[in-house]
């Protein structure tokens, strides 16, 4: 226990933006768990006596035009953002890094048809991609999840899969290949532990883009549908007149942004600790490099 | 290197034909009925069953779907994008109208990303662990996070608000009225490119600062060449070869990007069709812009390999 | 009916002042009182629009209307998209005079003849007029028109078709007379209303035969219209170009119509003309219009739209729903004044029941406003429906309903919320929201798979006739909650045959009575217009029209 905390301070001391962007993070998921808890009013009730009114005492963001409190609209789309994101992009990235240890590793047809079918994926601008699947299977907070986490399993793959490919060739994995290990064991016991590290970059980068994904599908009145309050909701919601309430455009962009600033500064410490000799070809692989 | 070029060149078709498939049998599966749309709220009241179908095959849309498959490549092949199931404008006429702008959207802030992101990112690698290096590494971060269409959507309240400013009404084109077509893709087209632009800086920071550490550089230093000689000579080409492939990456995301900002701004581009165009099931119009996304990111991506490939001799001369 | 001599004070005799303040006095909540004239014979026969002595020629007017239309088939449409930016290249039998939006006035028809026992109605048609490419206007044009008005092809859909029910033969008697015999007579105003519908464009007999029948994509059909198709521009603009050889001579007054699309009620519409880059804006949301009252050189105006807002109740697939009281309890807790104030920054709206609150056969207002479920002040209604859900046995309240939405349009989202709250805390009924988009929602409302579904319906024209039918006719397209009451359809057919006004008013304040306790939809408002235009723009008033699909042909107006 003592030996995390120091490992921490340590990680603080180096990369105190980093350390702020994951104490910020750390608050934000506090926020989205415990929303029942903070939030002063039900997000859904609209209130008739109190409609559009700008911040003041009682209303801390102010409330929309039926009187619903966006404070708490903002905190509970914290909620909502934040498991959509979150699953979103662990549900890609694992299958997209599974995936691409099973490509880097085996190689041959299957690696070749699974290169094929991650390329399809990518070639799609992924802002339509998630938008028509999620239409297809029915619009809803699941299908949103699923959506998106389609159009991150091609990034999983792609690095995950370099990185595969070049632990393959290590000595110490073509002794145990030698030594008459089975395929599947060897792959567990010796290429996925070295695939922990950049999985976890990779996830921390892809919350972020997968925040602005679901927000923008909210926006384009296609993504999780009202109700429920989503900054991206809200933020295609005060669009209803000439000018909008200000408060009404702008505490939702400002919860993303702040959310999306917070979780790549921490991405970006956890990578230059994590490995920062590999930073820049790091960046190159994940920018999706061909050359492997 | 013959090889590899075909290799590639034969991949690419792969993936092409699977987004085309990928795209038709999603459209095929969203719900939602696209008569809705052609026939108008009350029409569609009105319909009766006979109607329908009548409707429907005049579409094209009751055949069995490997037959609408292959007409519809078919229509490609003979250069006849297909019309749109409404007002029966072509896909082509859109294209030509709509494409002008969002490819100057994109080329604007492709232009802006590397016109603000590579002195940034080169400054801070001159500098590192400096005050303008932090600043200019928060300000990056600072742009990636903010979501572009909410920036955009800030921008036109406020230009509305506060000088009562609105774009023009009407597609002006490059060469019609170069002022005009400026106010209509200067939005964007900055607002995307500066989003880019932060990956830039970033990019382009670390790769320099990398190669500043390198041999051949501390040995251009020790021969007593000037400081700034030695990072263009030697080490910028070195660093500039990863920023290069991320551009091609990063059109990617313009590509998906430009959709919402050009809903933001009001922007009449393809996005914007293609949004519309899912919205209101027009299938056609969908299938085909996604088609033509698709076909310029693989191309852009086959070309970017094709070049490392001609200047990696290991493959060039192979 | 009224003369229209006897009338309050059109627009063209009030000053401006008086007339902005009549029309500043208007909020969200009142309306314009408009009500239905009769021609009075020779002297509205004689009425065909005439220029403007002062007016000046030529210029160009810029129009902001929505004109992203889905097709380009009129006959075929129910959406401002297409009369909108089409209807300037057209004319119809007879037409609303563009003066106050009411008086019916020939157009095509010179003369109309309509036979005393009301089966036969006479058409003398003007001479020389030519369509858009030189082919001369005969009455066989007309014959084809209404022909495929009455009786639609296959794989063709026209909203105006049960206006014509009764009509039987149409006869060409000469190339400039034709004759609608009709199978059962019906109220002379009811069937004039009907021909002079802006809707009823005149198209050529050839045009039709060329295209099947379907004009869904062809953009460019020949009219005879005041002004001619020149090119068009998807969601943006449609420019047109004065018809030089226009059957009324000195009319159009400009020169160039270039129509920009600007969706209604959406901040691009607004912006654009508040910052002067169309000179007539219609359909404008409320804060821009609100701008637009305050700018100098601008006028503001408002009238009524042939739109209802509601929601219905699916009495197929539930039980308590189908219970006349549950439906009466939720009619009465429906706060309508609190409703229009919500959307009031989103669109115009105003309180009103199940029949044009502003027409001269219904409830008028004032009474309206008396009677449980429209009063400001909602305690009397609220207890009265708290008995009624009692006396069902729902006193605990319902639960679990679904509430279809259609997500794409702002006030449905945010009334849904609103009525959401209403009938939780008033009622005890729980409702789970589902939004969809358009497409996805008539899907849904078409097959049923919903308890409570908002949206918004149409009728042609304000006559109670119309509306009974269109709206709560029954198995009718547009009864979502598949209603029907026996003694409201033994009703409905003695009213559309009633040829006498008192005892029709009579008869249609009993099936009004019908509806307030067995509700087939429950009434939310009903829509209004906001346009606003700079001053530079004259001949357009539209303070008393109704609707937007009648008086929107351009051809009086000028630019100064």
């Amino acid at each position: 226990m003592g030996a995390v905390v120091a490992e921490l301070a340590r990680f603080s001391r180096r990369n105190t933006l980093s350390a702020i962007g994951g104490f910020v993070g750390l608050l934000i998921i506090v926020v989205a768990l415990a929303a029942p808890f903070l939030a002063p009013r039900d997000p859904l009730k609209a209130d008739f006596r109190r409609m559009n009114k700008p911040p003041d005492a009682q209303s801390l963001l102010g409330t929309d035009q039926v009187g619903r409190d966006t404070l708490s609209r903002v905190i509970y789309g914290t909620r909502t953002s934040l498991f959509v994101a979150f699953s979103a992009v662990i549900l890609g990235t694992t299958v997209g890094s599974l995936w691409g240890v099973a490509c880097g590793y085996l190689r041959g047809r299957f690696d070749l048809v699974s290169q094929r079918i991650m390329e399809i994926l990518q070639a799609f601008p992924d802002l339509i991609l998630a938008m028509a699947i999620s239409m297809a299977i029915g619009t809803g907070l699941p299908a949103v999840i699923f959506a998106i986490a389609i159009t991150r399993i091609p990034f999983g793959g792609r690095v995950i899969r370099s990185v595969a490919l070049s632990i393959r060739e290590l000595p110490y994995v073509e002794a145990g290949r030698a030594s008459g290990g089975t395929t599947l064991r060897i792959m567990a016991l010796h290429v996925l532990p070295q695939c922990i590290a950049p999985y976890l970059v990779l996830a921390t980068t892809h919350l972020g883009v997968a925040i602005v994904i679901e927000a923008a599908l909210g926006f384009l009145g296609v993504g999780v549908p009202p109700p429920t309050p989503t900054w991206g909701n809200m933020l295609a919601d005060s669009i209803t007149g000439l000018v909008p309430p200000w408060w009404l455009a702008f505490f939702p962009g400002l919860a993303i942004t702040v959310t999306v600033l917070a979780f790549n500064l921490l991405g970006d410490g956890i990578r230059d600790t994590l490995d920062p000799r590999l930073s820049p070809a790091f960046l190159r692989m994940m920018a999706g490099g061909r050359r492997t | 290197m013959q090889k590899y070029i075909i290799r590639r060149v034969l991949f690419a078709v792969v993936t092409l034909l699977g987004v085309s498939i990928s795209i038709f049998v999603i459209m095929r599966v969203l719900p939602g009925d696209p008569l809705v749309a052609i026939l108008g709220v009350e029409g569609h009241a009105r319909m009766m069953p006979a109607d329908r179908e009548r409707i429907m095959a005049d579409l094209g849309l009751s055949d069995p779907l490997p037959v609408q498959y292959v007409r519809w490549l078919r229509d490609i092949g003979t250069g006849q994008l297909g019309k749109s199931f409404f007002r029966g404008d072509t896909v082509a006429e859109q294209i030509m109208h709509r494409g002008p702008i969002s490819a100057e959207i994109a080329i604007l802030s492709l232009i802006v990303s590397w016109l603000v992101g590579l002195p940034v990112g080169i400054l801070s690698a001159f500098r590192p662990n400096s005050v303008p290096d932090a600043v200019a590494r928060a300000v990056s971060v600072l742009f990636i996070a903010i979501p572009g269409f909410w920036l955009g959507m800030l921008i036109v309240l406020a230009s509305l608000f506060w000088f009562g400013y609105k774009t023009p009404m009407v597609i002006v084109h490059l060469w019609q009225n170069p002022w005009e077509n400026l106010q209509i893709v200067i939005g964007p087209g900055i607002v995307l490119g500066l989003a880019q632009g932060a990956y830039i800086a970033r990019m382009s920071r670390s790769c320099l600062l990398e190669v500043i550490g390198e041999d051949f550089v501390r040995t251009a230093r020790a021969k007593g060449l000037k400081e700034g000689l030695v990072v263009m000579r030697h080490a910028l080409p070195n660093a500039l070869l990863p920023v290069i492939t991320i551009s091609g990456v990063l059109l990617g995301f313009v590509l998906g990007g430009s959709v919402a900002v050009e809903q933001a701004f009001g922007v009449p581009g393809l996005g914007r069709a293609m949004v519309s165009a899912v919205i209101e099931r027009d299938i056609i119009v969908v299938q085909n812009l996604v088609l033509l996304y698709a076909v310029i990111f693989v191309l852009v991506n086959v070309l970017v390999d094709l070049s490392y490939a001609w200047l990696d001799p290991r493959i060039r001369y192979s | 009916m009224t003369d229209h001599t006897s009338e309050s004070e059109g627009p063209a005799t009030l000053d401006r002042r008086t007339f902005l303040k009549k029309a500043g006095a208007i909020g969200a909540g009142a309306v314009v009182a408009s009500r239905l004239s009769a021609p009075s014979g020779a002297a509205a026969q004689d009425a065909t629009v005439r220029p403007d002595a002062a007016a000046k020629r030529g210029g160009t007017l810029r129009y902001g209307i929505h004109s992203a239309s889905a097709h380009f088939d009129v006959h075929q449409s129910g959406t401002v998209a297409n009369i909108g930016p089409q209807s300037p290249m057209y004319d119809t039998l007879l037409r609303r005079s563009p003066k106050d939006g009411q008086t019916i006035i020939p157009d095509l028809a010179q003369r109309w003849e309509v036979a005393p026992d009301g089966k036969k109605y006479t058409f003398y048609l003007r001479k020389g007029v030519k369509f858009h490419d030189g082919a001369d206007f005969t009455a066989e044009d007309v014959k084809a028109t209404y022909e495929r008005i009455c009786r639609p092809p296959k794989g063709v859909v026209i909203p105006r078709t049960p206006l014509f029910a009764t009509v039987g033969e149409i006869v060409v008697v000469n190339p400039h007379q034709i004759e609608f015999r009709m199978t059962e007579p019906r109220p002379k105003a009811y069937m004039l209303s009907a021909f002079a519908s802006g809707w009823n464009i005149i198209v050529r007999k050839k045009t039709l035969e060329e295209n099947g029948g379907n004009l869904r994509q062809v953009m460019n059909y020949p009219g005879t219209g005041p002004f001619k198709h020149v090119s068009r521009k998807d969601k943006e603009v449609w420019i047109q170009e004065r018809n030089p050889d226009y059957w009324n001579k000195g009319l159009p007054l400009v020169d160039r119509l270039e129509i920009y699309h600007g969706f209604p009620f959406s901040p691009e519409h607004g912006a654009a003309f508040l910052a002067g880059k169309t000179d007539y804006a219609r359909l404008l949301d409320p804060i821009s219009w609100r701008k637009a009252k305050e700018m100098k050189g601008v006028t503001a105006g408002v009238f009524n739209q042939s739109v209802i807002q509601a929601f219905w109740t699916n009495m197929q697939r539930n039980k308590a729903l189908a219970d006349p009281k549950v439906r009466r309890a939720i009619h009465l807790v429906m706060d309508r004044p609190t409703l229009v104030e919500v959307v009031k920054d989103t669109a115009p709206m105003q309180v009103g029941g199940f029949v044009y609150p502003f027409h001269e056969m219904s409830t008028p207002r004032a009474e309206l406003e008396k009677k449980l479920g429209y009063q400001k002040d909602i305690g009397p209604a609220v207890q009265e429906a708290k008995r009624l859900m009692k006396e069902a046995g729902y006193a605990g309240g319902i639960k679990n309903l679904e509430f279809l939405v259609r997500g794409d349009i702002a006030t449905f989202k945010l009334w849904a919320v609103a009525i959401q709250a209403m009938l939780k805390e008033h009622l005890n009924i729980e409702s789970n929201l589902r939004t969809v988009q358009t497409s996805v929602w008539f899907d849904e409302a078409a097959a049923g798979n919903f308890d409570l579904a908002i949206s918004a319906i149409v009728s042609s024209l304000m006559d109670p006739s119309d509306i009974f039918s269109a709206w709560y006719g029954k198995g009718g397209p547009q009864n979502y909650s598949r209603w029907s009451n026996a003694s409201f359809y033994e009703l409905t057919p003695q009213i559309e045959k009633e040829l006498d006004d008192n005892k029709r008013r009579v008869l249609v304040r009993k099936a009004e009575e019908i509806l307030e306790s067995d509700p087939p939809l429950i009434p939310i408002s009903y829509e209004q217009i906001y346009d606003a235009w700079y001053d530079k723009v004259h001949g357009q008033n539209p303070s008393t029209f109704f609707g937007i699909y009648d008086v929107v042909r351009w051809d009086n107006v000028w630019v100064s």
